[in-house]
């Protein structure tokens, strides 16, 4: 028995490595073309999607801003006149291109056939510019200018849709900037931090100082950093999945697409220790947010008081953001259209069942609203 | 076939310690005891009469020992775990060896 054991703890460990390997042996460049900038702040750039719907713009009055533009960029690229703009905000620790992963794995791009026009908020990483920014920063001093800039060119309310902890910056402008945003989309977006899952890293209160230093201490907290503190909740996701991916034909769609989707898992962005004490402290250990205690620009945030339609998707099979850590934020939104993909947190967004699940449910609610 | 059965169980084994090993790392005990550990390397021997009032209360003048003797604790454990692992798969293989013997006649299972 013994030996039986040994050998496949050693053949467990030769497909981990050979998948490893042939990971790193593979190349690969992302061959999508970015969309036009239209205004910056910081590291944060606006790019739109919206160029490519075609149906959408030859419906509505295209003008040139009469704002004055943060970027030079801006006035290059007008945006249509009147309400449909969909603003899609991504998480602050990953690259928002997930959204618009490769040509035929596109929700931004699927949207835009669709004939909605799209903009997605690249945070960026952050510069000097971010590098003190939390939360309450990234909200008001880009997220809420964005959709003043919008706002101001299109003369219409917009859609927010936010992805993973983008939801929670997404609802908080929506709560901020009432005027200017009509509906929300909040996609795999947690709420309770306190969830069984989530519960035996509540650490006890008189480790906080010492770890509230620690983070302190830092400029940014490394993406490596960050993405190790996920795979605590899961330490053999990382095994599995590239053992899974050992076995597969190198020149089969399934390996391509592996090593295109865990290109994006790797190419992190650190947070600033303003973001990690947010998000570590105020948010994970302390729950504020289910709590009603999260607070950006000194007013509490609260899912309750917003009355928008509102599109929630919470995915059967997530991990990173798991069904009861969602689930509250659904509940004090009853009005919301929810929807329970059977996917993970990025099978979600990229994977095979995506857009019959996600991006066509989505397109339908938008053009509904 | 009994290579397969060996295999299975050899698998359904390696299953059982990932799963172990997984709650372990979410045991609110581990995360205490890392981040012990990780405050201790983060603060210098020489600098601990200066440094200011520790956040946490084991981290005295006998920090030291104190975590060695965590640390002794907990190998401790592990090596009991061990051990009765290494039981309940003797246990497991004899009755299994005494069903097959009892099936094939005196023929044993190839280890």
């Amino acid at each position: 028995m013994q030996q039986a054991v040994a050998e496949e703890a050693r053949n467990r460990a030769a497909s981990l490595l050979s998948g490893i390997l042939r990971y790193y042996d593979t190349p690969y460049k992302r061959t999508v073309s970015e969309p036009p900038c239209i205004w910056q702040r910081g590291n944060a750039r606006l790019l739109d999607y919206g160029q490519n719907s075609l149906s959408l713009r030859e419906r509505v009055e295209m003008r040139a801003s009469q704002a004055t533009p943060p970027s030079p960029v801006a006035s290059r690229h007008p945006l249509p006149k009147g309400e449909g703009i969909v603003l899609f905000i991504p998480s602050l620790i990953n690259r928002y291109y997930i959204l618009d992963l490769e040509e035929e794995r596109s929700l931004l791009k699927f949207l835009a056939m669709q004939g909605i026009y799209s903009l997605a908020l690249d945070w960026g990483e952050p510069g000097a510019f971010e590098q003190s920014f939390g939360c309450n920063d990234y909200i008001t001093k880009i997220l809420g200018p964005a959709i003043d800039f919008i706002a101001g060119i299109t003369h219409g309310r917009i859609t927010l849709a936010g992805y993973c902890m983008g939801g929670n910056l997404a609802l908080a402008a929506a709560q901020l900037k009432r005027k200017h945003v009509s509906a929300l989309a909040l996609l795999a977006t947690p709420w309770n931090f306190h969830c069984k899952e989530f519960l035996p890293f509540v650490i006890d209160k008189q480790w906080l100082p010492m770890v509230k230093a620690l983070i302190a201490a830092q400029k940014t907290l490394p993406a490596e950093i960050i993405q190790s503190l996920f795979y605590m909740t899961d330490p053999w996701v990382f095994e599995h999945k590239f053992r899974r991916f050992a076995d597969l034909d190198p020149d089969n769609r399934a390996a391509k697409e592996f090593v295109a989707l865990e290109r994006w898992v790797n190419d992190g962005v650190p947070m600033t220790a303003n973001v990690a004490l947010d998000c570590l402290i105020d948010w994970a250990q302390e729950n504020q947010l289910e709590n009603n205690k999260w607070q950006i620009a000194n007013k509490k945030i609260d899912p309750k008081k917003i009355k928008l339609p509102t599109f929630i998707a919470m995915p059967q099979s997530d991990h990173v953001v798991p069904h009861d850590c969602a689930l509250p934020l659904a509940q004090a939104m009853p009005h919301a259209k929810i929807i329970h993909p059977s996917a993970g947190h990025v099978g979600m967004i990229v994977g095979h069942k995506a857009k019959k699940e996600l991006w066509q449910p989505l397109a339908t609610w938008l053009h509904g609203i | 076939m009994q290579n397969n059965a060996y295999q299975n169980l050899a698998k359904e084994f390696m299953d059982l310690w990932q799963k172990q090993v997984a709650a372990v790392i979410s045991d609110k005990q581990f995360i205490h005891a890392m981040l012990d550990l990780f405050q201790s390397i983060q603060t210098p021997g020489h600098d601990q009469r200066n440094a200011a009032a520790p956040a946490h209360p084991a981290h005295t003048a006998d920090a030291e020992p104190g975590l060695l003797a965590e640390f002794a604790f907990r190998l401790a454990m592990c090596e009991k775990r061990l051990a009765v692992l290494e039981q309940q798969c003797k246990k497991s293989e004899g009755k299994r060896r005494r069903a097959t013997s009892g099936r094939r006649g005196s023929k044993k299972p190839r280890r």
